[in-house]
């Protein structure tokens, strides 16, 4: 991450320019700036558990400083993210676009609406547009103009009528009213009456609405496209969030989701699988190496019933998806169930596979007992200090040799090391460690070593019912047992492999 | 664009106004090649950089289609657009509610 923040100054206008932070503490200022310079700057630092939500904000922000978009850029952003949820419903979601604007009318007033000039014959609402409810020449309330009022007038209409009755309650206005007219009482009674059984009609009409939005199918309704079960996406979402976490080998996780449920899940959207299978896989990369990868799905291999398998899984179909003649292969075999359970049984081989063939590589390269003594003086008998059959009088029951990792004792039994209770049996050392010891021992010829005699050994050896000779037997049968039962295996798996070789596992 | 620039621009735009929400809602997106989030306006912090189970509404994309839909150019028809959704869909007019008529994010301070 190269951000040129190297001054304070540098820092504030940056965050003011971008984001339009203004404000910084001085500790924000010491953490963000040792943040941005640290070139390892990464999500997972984000993540440490030592920094607030607020520094993680920070910090995110900053991130995105890295490939800055523009102030119009980011502005779009924020628009078009909008746009997109506007076009996603394409503002069906309306219940007024639904059911016609015109079902519910428009607002006819500029402001409230009030009731004045009341005659028998009827009375004003708004002198600026003239609204009016009148009488017709038949002596009917006319209130066809209020058909055209959308519920919020109507509502507004019948209040400012409410307000005027109420008014004309008053010692004075009814004493007017019953000096005038009586009628004037009546219109604004007529007036409510009409106006609201237009208000409940159109209520009505909303309130139907409401329910047939509310039912699913009830009404072509345009939703957004790809609609599935939000509990299978909880699952793959769940699945995917379990990744994550995995990447932190060390901390301890939780797998409360079945594989076969997730796969059972993927089953029910084949279309999901067969379009998506590869930007799900591609998930799979954030877990990093392949060996980390393998370490974490061979712990489960005693728990298949996990959602990292699955998420192996997935990727094994979009490798197998991605070629088209072994996706007409395994769709022609059954259904999308049946597809993910063949690649299954193909992906478990794989890992088996590839669990032996680093066994292998471990027995050819390392040293887990810590015999080798580097590339240049690797089994160079000058590595060992000294090297004694023991007991020093009697049968030769162990020869005893000094190492800069302290005292080892080769017995029949096997190699005990400076630190072990008991001898470790050759059957479990390593190749190397085996190589390394038998130089060891023949360090003890008298070519080498005139301190201990090879004849003597080979005597001692001899009398106390374990040779020299014995002990680099053991070395090379073990060695060439584990070798050869390894290769073995693998050939057993690429045997059991061959109706899959068409499919090219990456590793 | 990048999740996590998605993540930003969309808390910088929701955070001032969450007093704003009269129905609550939550949106859990599960980016399938990237950091999974939740956004739910009952929390302080708006946006958790966790996938949550159980929201009012479910999410399933990837990193491609976020970029489309900050860029401009989301078409459900492109072959390398994943948008999946699943639950209320209400929930996507609320939160088309909550971002309309506001300032764009480059007046808004980052969310802290």
């Amino acid at each position: 991450m190269a951000i040129p923040f190297h001054t304070d100054q540098a820092l504030r206008e940056a965050l003011l320019e971008n984001v339009g932070v203004s404000r910084l503490s001085a500790d924000d200022l010491t953490y963000l700036q040792a943040a941005v310079r640290e070139p390892d700057v990464s999500l997972r630092a984000l993540n440490a558990a030592d920094l607030s939500d607020g520094e993680r904000a920070m910090l995110a922000t900053l991130m995105l400083l890295d490939a800055r978009p523009s102030h119009a850029a980011q502005a779009r952003m924020s628009q078009n993210i909008g746009a997109f949820l506007r076009g996603l419903f394409e503002e069906t979601d309306d219940i007024r676009a639904v059911l016609r604007e015109a079902d519910f009318g428009q607002n006819p007033f500029y402001g409230g609406p009030a009731v004045f000039d009341v005659t028998a014959d009827g009375f004003s609402l708004e002198q600026r547009s003239g609204i009016a409810i009148r009488r017709d020449d038949d002596g009917a309330l006319d209130v066809s103009e209020a058909q055209g009022w959308n519920p919020e007038a109507l509502e507004a209409t019948l209040h400012a009528i409410d307000n005027a009755m109420r008014h004309g309650d008053d010692p004075l206005t009814t004493r007017l009213r019953g000096i005038t007219d009586q009628a004037i009482g009546t219109i604004l009674s007529d007036a409510h009456a009409a106006l609201s059984s237009i208000l409940e009609a159109k209520q009505a009409r909303v309130e139907a609405g409401r329910v047939i939005l509310d039912e699913p199918g009830r009404l072509d309704v345009a939703r957004p496209p790809g609609e599935m079960n939000p509990a299978d996406i909880d699952a793959l979402g769940l699945a995917l969030q379990q990744m994550s976490d995995l990447e932190s080998p060390a901390e301890p996780h939780d797998a409360p989701y079945d594989v076969r449920d997730v796969l059972a899940r993927l089953g029910d959207h084949p279309e999901l699988v067969e379009q998506n299978a590869s930007t799900l896989s591609a998930a799979l990369a954030a877990l990093g190496p392949e060996g980390k990868l393998d370490r974490v799905v061979f712990e489960q291999v005693g728990a298949p019933g996990t959602v990292v398998a699955a998420l192996m899984m997935l990727r094994a179909i979009e490798e197998g998806l991605d070629q088209p003649e072994l996706r007409d292969h395994f769709l022609a075999a059954g259904s999308a169930p049946a597809l993910v359970n063949r690649l299954v049984e193909h992906y478990a081989l794989h890992l088996v596979e590839a669990s032996l063939g680093r066994q292998l590589d471990e027995l050819r390269d390392e040293d887990p007992y810590g015999l080798s003594f580097g590339a240049d003086d690797e089994l160079a008998p000058r590595a060992i200090s000294a090297i004694q059959a023991h007991p020093a009088d009697g049968p030769v029951a162990s020869y005893v040799f000094e190492t800069r990792w302290g005292q080892h004792e080769v017995s029949a039994e096997g190699l005990k090391r400076p630190n072990d209770e008991r001898p470790i049996p050759f059957a479990s050392l390593s190749p190397q460690s085996l190589r390394n010891l038998a130089n060891i021992l023949a360090a003890a010829s008298p070519s080498e070593d005139g301190g201990l005699g090879y004849l003597r050994a080979r005597d001692e050896i001899e009398r106390g019912g374990t040779t020299m000779g014995s002990l680099l037997d053991d070395v090379r049968t073990t060695l060439t047992d584990k070798l050869t039962a390894a290769v073995d295996a693998r050939a057993k798996l690429a045997e059991a492999l061959a109706p899959l070789a068409k499919i090219e596992v990456r590793d | 664009m990048s999740v996590e620039a998605f993540v930003v621009a969309l808390r910088s735009a929701l955070a001032p106004r969450r007093g704003l929400v009269r129905d609550h809602f939550s949106i859990a997106f599960a980016v399938v090649d990237g950091a999974g989030f939740t956004v739910d306006t009952r929390k302080s912090e708006v946006i958790e950089r966790r996938y949550r189970a159980g929201c009012d509404l479910s999410i399933l994309c990837n990193t491609a289609t976020l970029e489309a839909i900050g860029t401009g150019a989301f078409d459900a028809s492109n072959p390398g657009t994943l948008f999946r959704w699943g639950g209320d869909a209400k929930v996507f007019a609320r939160l088309r509610e909550l971002l309309n008529g506001g300032q764009s994010m480059v007046a808004l301070r980052a969310a802290r």
